[in-house]
């Protein structure tokens, strides 16, 4: 197979959009940029930009490897991105609407019923219920490879509480730091008022219009993984960072416990899932939500960021259907292309993809972080067959794709530069009015020669993504 | 802001505060048992019991030596109040509230931590304990710098000044009690180079030695020691500094919020009371007594601080 | 037919709860068989934070504990109408009937129910006679018997002890209904004995949807029909959401709980 490198074409000519970067890259003065590479390192650590993993032993703390070749993307290529993020995340805030009211798209059969009758995800507490903007999912992220010149494909949406703008921001403010004289010379786009817009955005979707709103951040703790992004995000914001043990209900409100009193919040960006938002209404047992919040919500008195029930439109199967949903609301055809998918759940597709497997990706509806999926290409007989095993005992809870030819973009190895497999998060922020979508994104890269796993969980790296200034 | 960040800001230059009080108090029993080697092991023993945590220290170590006394007090993660553990417990509040941090503040404690971390990976000698100690006393100096040069002068400097001066008060206070109780059986030794010796490191663990000798000469006794560390208001470890320090941070406090709070009258009362008390007074009343008396007021306005801040549900 | 009701709860806790929160749905769901002709809910101990309707229809209040309380009580009474409807309710929702035929946690078949409902696959009658045929068959076959379930137990462990209280009978009819291919939910409420002014707690039974007749209310462990001695409060997927009162408080446990119902013509 042969895959699309970014930044070199098939004759080894460097594309037109790397040719200043690789003019400074390969001046005697970068020589040793490797050992630069600790530098940048150091900077993540004293930050604290890490995430907690939990061994038998202890907790530690661990960095997401930072590459620190950028990945770059003209203003054209990023058009093709931006509207079509905008589009999709548009059209997937309808369907949340739809699919909590009146449910058209199943009644016009686009839909098949069983995809949201055994879902999880889909809340019978939001039915007939608008949230207080109209809005469900404020703000999402969605998972794009490219495989040639022109064309990206999604590979995933995520719509309930999508991470990573902290990585974004942050990769973005170290090559800031290291490599000043490049930004003057390569005109990058800025992806640092991303904390103002969602600040904007949030306050723009306040059940009360009339004065400011509070905005607060809600995280399980820090020993969330992704706590170093709630806490980045409120400091950035300019707002609390609440925990449950912050928050009770006063007068019919949500509020926070602060030095001088309650405080009441308007609007609360939760990083906390669905499950454990009100232990009244979902888990009982749940310690990081807020009793009661439910109840505020549905009297209006409060915004919940993304809206509890937003996952019913961001797992595996329903993804499959997204350009059906995206004519079936908006009349278009889906800028951005779906990877083909089979449901094994529907008896042809298992059949397909149990003949099939060893060229396809196979992966868990409700999966995440590249966990329990199996890569058929690089699985060997054992593997196949017992992920076979595993298939046919529930078949609905898989879906599966072909191998998709990542593209690449090159990694600095003590060696020089190494073609890695990456993809790209772009981040969408919705408001009553607008879809604004960050000028970057999170560029994900596979560290092992050859991988096409990408997530951190899974050894993955990340880049500084840049789209070029178009004069 | 919230209670939760409060009570984050004042617990984690509360341990901060404390880390570098172990720090103080080993560098003090080092002192001592270079210089008067007859007594090591009782040496290093004294400074345990300045640390109220014998019998903890008894459970884990069957000798008290120097190697176990400055392992014990440096990196025990089951001595609750051992540097690591402390400085430990000040990150993890920092963590939790690092949106009211400044960068510079936040990056400063992440760093003594990554720092002391690997520094007390191995076991400490007594040879490369000054060095130790060097590091743990500079860094802490940082972090107070950052706060001082980079915080705005709002509630959570409040919170972090209140912090600091609480546990400080505290550990005059106990260091005191703690060598009283040492003293006392020994009133044969008044006077003798044992008891000099003491008192010395008294100062020493209060680094107020080189201060106390600028003021006073050499005239190291008792009475003098005390007035100076419980009445000089001069001497920013002394019972009164830190009383009138946390009188005025809470006081700032009733200002900003434009409310009147309990622990500002308790505060203020405490600090007005040491203004005008003599240390013959105390002597007279018991110095044990009065020590004793100080920590539960000290430890009433701490809890009344948690209370009328919303520290906690 | 025209009642007057009276609920009145108490709760004595073992210590001051620090924090507490509960969900009533103490006002009787309005509907064409039942109409409100006033309604209040008095509150001590307790502070009443917000009303509103919640997805089946049922109103909702949440309450707050006052600070330092030793009890909370709560007295919901007023005047209702029942007509004649013959157990039969229509109602307005954007619930899609389908989604009640999804199994819950507390209403979910085990092999023993499944096997229970396999006699019925062949039935040749109407909906509606099959509808009252499960109903007699689960009469006839479970004992009512107080104490012998928690509020816990789900259908498939009550139908194993062939025993339970409304609420059991109430899941493991929904349970059946639903693999049957019925819409079937759970009604908590009032039934008024017509022997009696005070009544000993509230009830529950169930609702089943039937094509072109609507909601037929079904009450397993008594006379089955539903008639005008019925009082729904609410109605919900299974006792979870149609419980009278869901709370939590914190560092306190209940010491006692009052009760005191009573229904007058």
């Amino acid at each position: 197979m042969s895959f699309y490198n970014e930044m070199f074409g098939d004759d080894g000519n460097a594309r037109l959009c790397y040719f200043k970067y690789l003019e400074w890259l390969n001046a005697p003065e970068q020589k040793n940029l490797i050992k630069r590479k600790e530098e940048a390192e150091n900077v993540f650590r004293r930050t604290g930009i890490t995430f907690n993993v939990y061994s038998e032993k202890e907790e530690t703390e661990k960095l997401i490897p930072f590459d620190l070749i950028p990945r770059i993307l003209t203003g054209d290529e990023w058009k093709i991105i931006q509207r079509g993020v905008e589009q999709r995340v548009k059209a997937i805030n309808s369907f949340l609407w739809d699919i909590y009211h009146h449910q058209e798209i199943i009644k016009a059969g686009i839909i098949p019923r069983n995809l949201i009758e055994q879902n999880e995800a889909f809340l019978p507490e939001m039915i007939g219920f608008t949230p207080p903007s109209g809005i469900y999912t404020h703000i999402a992220g969605i998972d794009l490879v490219r495989t040639s010149e022109k064309e990206f494909f999604v590979l995933e949406d995520n719509v309930r509480t999508p991470s990573g703008v902290s990585y974004m921001i942050e990769n973005r403010e170290t090559m800031y730091n290291m490599f000043p004289e490049l930004f003057s010379k390569i005109k990058v786009r800025s992806v640092t008022e991303y904390p103002a817009k969602l600040l904007k955005a949030l306050k723009a979707s306040s059940p009360q219009l009339l004065n400011d709103s509070t905005v607060a951040v809600l995280t399980p703790g820090m020993y969330n993984s992704a706590y170093f992004e709630h806490s980045f995000l409120a400091d950035q914001m300019g707002v609390e960072l609440v925990e449950s043990q912050d928050l009770q209900i006063i007068d019919g409100r949500v509020a926070m416990r602060t030095t001088q009193g309650f405080k009441i919040i308007d609007v609360l960006y939760r990083r906390v899932d669905d499950m454990f938002l009100d232990p009244l209404s979902f888990n009982e047992n749940s310690a990081l939500g807020v009793p009661g919040i439910m109840d505020v919500y549905k009297s209006g008195s409060i915004t919940i960021a993304n809206a509890p029930g937003t996952g019913i439109a961001d797992d595996k199967a329903i993804y499959s259907y997204i350009p059906k949903i995206i004519s079936f609301y908006t009349g278009q055809k889906a800028l951005l292309k779906n990877v083909e998918t089979w449901l094994c759940g529907n008896k042809e597709h298992l059949q397909y993809v149990l003949e099939n497997m060893s060229s396809l990706v196979v992966k868990e509806v409700h999966g995440s972080g590249g966990y329990g999926m199996l890569i058929g290409p690089a699985a060997s007989k054992q593997e196949l067959s017992a992920f076979k095993r595993k298939l046919v005992r529930n078949p609905a809870n898989y879906i599966a794709q072909p191998t998709l030819s990542l593209s690449t973009v090159p990694v600095l190895k003590k060696s020089g530069l190494a073609p890695r497999h990456v993809d790209l998060r772009p981040f969408a922020l919705v408001s009553r009015d607008n879809v604004f979508v960050t000028a970057g994104g999170l560029t994900r890269v596979a560290l092992k020669k050859g991988s096409l796993v990408v997530n951190s969980s899974q050894g993955g790296g990340t880049k500084d993504t840049w789209i070029l200034e178009t004069n | 802001m919230l209670g939760r960040n409060a009570a984050g800001i004042y617990w984690m230059f509360r341990y901060l505060e404390r880390c570098e009080n172990n720090a103080r108090l080993l560098r003090a029993g080092l002192r001592i048992s270079m210089t008067h080697y007859d007594h090591a092991s009782q040496d290093w023993e004294s400074v345990l019991m300045a640390t109220s945590i014998k019998t903890l220290f008894d459970k884990i170590y069957n000798e008290c030596n120097a190697s176990s006394v400055i392992n014990f007090i440096l990196r025990e993660k089951e001595n609750p109040s051992s540097v690591i553990s402390s400085i430990d417990k000040a990150r993890q509040n920092a963590r939790m509230i690092r949106t009211v941090l400044t960068k510079e503040v936040f990056e400063s404690i992440n760093e003594i931590y990554f720092n002391l971390k690997r520094l007390l990976k191995r076991p400490v000698t007594e040879q490369s304990l000054p060095k130790t100690i060097d590091i743990i006393q500079r860094q802490s100096a940082l972090v107070r710098g950052c706060l001082h040069g980079t915080m705005l002068r709002n509630d959570v400097y409040d919170f972090a000044r209140l912090g600091t001066f609480v546990e400080r008060a505290d550990n005059t206070a106990r260091i005191l009690d703690m060598k009283y109780h040492i003293l006392l059986p020994a009133v044969s030794y008044v006077g003798s180079s044992v008891d000099i010796s003491q008192w010395e490191n008294i100062l020493r663990s209060v680094s107020a030695y080189q201060s106390y000798k600028w003021l006073n000469e050499n005239e190291l006794n008792p009475q003098g020691i005390c007035n100076y560390l419980i009445l000089d208001d001069r001497l920013p470890r002394s019972l009164n500094f830190c009383s009138k320090n946390i009188s005025l941070n809470l006081k700032s406090l009733s200002q900003s919020y434009n409310t009147s709070f309990c622990s500002v009258k308790m505060s203020s009362g405490q600090s007005l009371y040491l203004k005008q008390l003599g240390i013959e007074e105390i002597f007279k009343n018991g110095l044990h007594e009065f020590l004793s008396t100080f920590l539960v007021k000290l430890n009433s306005i701490s809890n009344q601080i948690e209370k009328d801040f919303r520290f906690y549900k | 037919m025209k009642m007057s009701l009276q609920n009145f709860v108490e709760f004595q806790f073992t210590a001051n709860p620090t924090y507490g929160i509960q969900r009533l749905r103490m006002t009787p769901k309005e509907s064409e068989r039942q109409k409100i002709l006033s309604w209040e809910i008095i509150l001590k101990g307790a502070k009443k934070e917000i009303e509103y309707v919640d997805h089946h229809g049922n109103v909702c209040v949440l309450l707050t504990f006052e600070k330092d309380t030793k009890s909370v009580s709560v007295l919901a009474q007023g005047d209702i109408e029942i007509n004649k409807t013959n157990g039969v309710t229509n109602e307005v929702s954007l619930i899609p009937k389908w989604l009640f035929k999804r199994h819950t946690e507390l209403a979910k078949p085990g092999a023993a129910i499944k096997k229970f409902c396999r006699d019925f696959t062949g039935f040749t009658g109407s909906d509606l006679d099959l509808v009252y045929k499960v109903a007699n068959m689960l009469q006839q076959t479970l004992k009512y018997e107080i104490g012998s379930t928690k509020v816990e137990t789900t259908a498939e462990e009550a139908f194993l002890l062939k025993k339970g209280v409304c609420q059991d009978f109430a899941h493991i009819y929904i349970s059946c209904m639903r693999l049957l291919n019925f819409p079937a939910r759970y009604v908590s409420g009032y039934l008024k004995l017509n022997d009696r002014k005070e009544q000993e707690a509230t009830h529950a039974w169930c609702e089943v949807y039937v094509n072109n007749l609507g909601w037929v209310g079904i009450d397993v462990s008594n006379n089955i029909i539903v008639d005008e001695n019925y009082v729904v409060l609410a109605t919900g997927f299974d006792y979870k959401d149609a419980k009278p009162i869901h709370g939590l408080q914190f560092e306190s446990e209940n010491s006692g709980i009052k009760t005191a119902i009573s229904i007058q013509q």
